[in-house]
């Protein structure tokens, strides 16, 4: 897809026009997987909203600078990464890492069963430990092999799109989606 | 073409990352060898695994985005005096500030003063007639520009020195 035929770009190009309203669309449409990006970074829901919220300002601030090159998740993903980043090191000197368990509630997170009602009971329940498992293990991963994972599988976004936000090459993002998947598969071998 | 080529590359074609003729290449080795076929059944198993259950991962449900809304804009609100003042220091709002004030003291006669200030005017008639009034002013006293004061002080102050005999 090219730049200008995201709906998102045409968005932004109009919150480049100062635009309020699509300021707010481009808010709800992606606030929440912002924070689901947000959240192995900083350890705690809370944090993962402070860093979506300013991401958000910044994204209005630097309205006026923004430039539809590229999709317009790849531009909010540098600027989220880049916080996240800051928030990391600004916490390293603050605490230790926090447990996997009080990060994030596998089971809060997990899609209610109400949801899966073409399941039953039972795939449901490998479903939350599959998606458990699934967490503690991304959460292992170094940080740029995550973010380039997250982003991939996550948000759809290609390999030249992750490269663009991890500011990186695309073999080295070829490279690290690469051995993610082979870590994640030793881990989860027994998954099916 | 070597096995560890071929299987550096298994993921980028489960995701179709890879060129055409790459992607032919590697396909290609994987007809004949079992090895790296066998690789590749569980590099596709795992990527579809992962695509299945990573959403879900670090999913966030019941977001409360109204109040996080509300709070982006309080703090764009806050930015707002500071782009205010950013703007207020803009070269083409300094000028038109300076026009205006040189406007003023030109065409208002706010600029005399200064001129007198600096000798290159002579001071109003009521002052070089009646020094007297003025003469408790410090400020006139310290101008250097109301030196001839002095001249006209001396050439009256006999007159009131007089007077004061009297």
């Amino acid at each position: 897809m090219r730049p200008e035929e995201d709906p998102d770009v045409q968005l932004m190009l109009a919150v480049k026009r100062d635009d309020a309203a699509a300021f707010e669309a481009l808010f709800r449409k992606h606030i929440a997987p912002v924070v689901g990006f947000a959240l192995p970074f900083v350890g705690s829901r809370a944090q993962a909203e402070e860093v979506a919220q300013e991401a958000f300002a910044q994204v209005y601030r630097t309205r006026h600078r923004y430039q539809p090159h590229a999709k317009f998740t790849t531009w909010l993903y540098r600027i989220v990464r880049n916080l996240c980043l800051s928030e990391l090191r600004r916490a390293e000197n603050r605490s230790a890492r926090v447990s996997v368990s009080d990060r994030t509630n596998p089971e809060e997170n997990a899609r209610p069963v109400t949801d899966q009602q073409t399941q039953n009971q039972e795939d449901a329940l490998l479903a939350r430990e599959g998606i458990s498992r699934m967490q503690t293990t991304l959460l292992k991963l170094p940080e740029q092999q995550r973010s380039a994972l997250m982003l991939a599988r996550v948000e759809g976004l290609s390999y030249q799109e992750v490269a663009q936000v991890l500011e990186c090459s695309v073999s080295a993002v070829k490279s690290l989606i690469h051995r993610a998947t082979m870590t994640i598969r030793d881990e989860l071998r027994d998954m099916r | 073409m070597w096995c560890w080529r071929v299987r550096r590359d298994l993921t980028a074609l489960a995701d179709g990352e890879l060129s055409p003729r790459r992607g032919a290449a590697v396909r290609g080795h994987l007809e004949q060898c079992s090895d790296c076929r066998a690789l590749w059944q569980e590099t596709q198993r795992a990527v579809q695994l992962q695509q299945r259950l990573m959403p879900g991962a670090f999913e966030v449900l019941d977001l409360a985005v109204d109040p996080m809304l509300r709070e982006v804009r309080l703090r764009l609100d806050d930015d707002g005096s500071g782009q205010m003042r950013r703007w207020f220091w803009h070269p083409a709002v300094i000028t038109a500030a300076a026009a205006v004030g040189l406007m003023m003291v030109s065409v208002l006669g706010l600029f005399n003063p200064l001129l007198v200030a600096v000798g290159l005017e002579e001071p109003p008639e009521e002052v070089a007639q009646r020094p007297e009034l003025f003469r408790d002013y410090p400020l006139f006293e310290h101008l250097e520009a109301l030196e001839n004061f002095d001249a006209l002080q001396s050439g009256s102050g006999s007159a009131t020195g007089a007077e004061a005999n009297e």
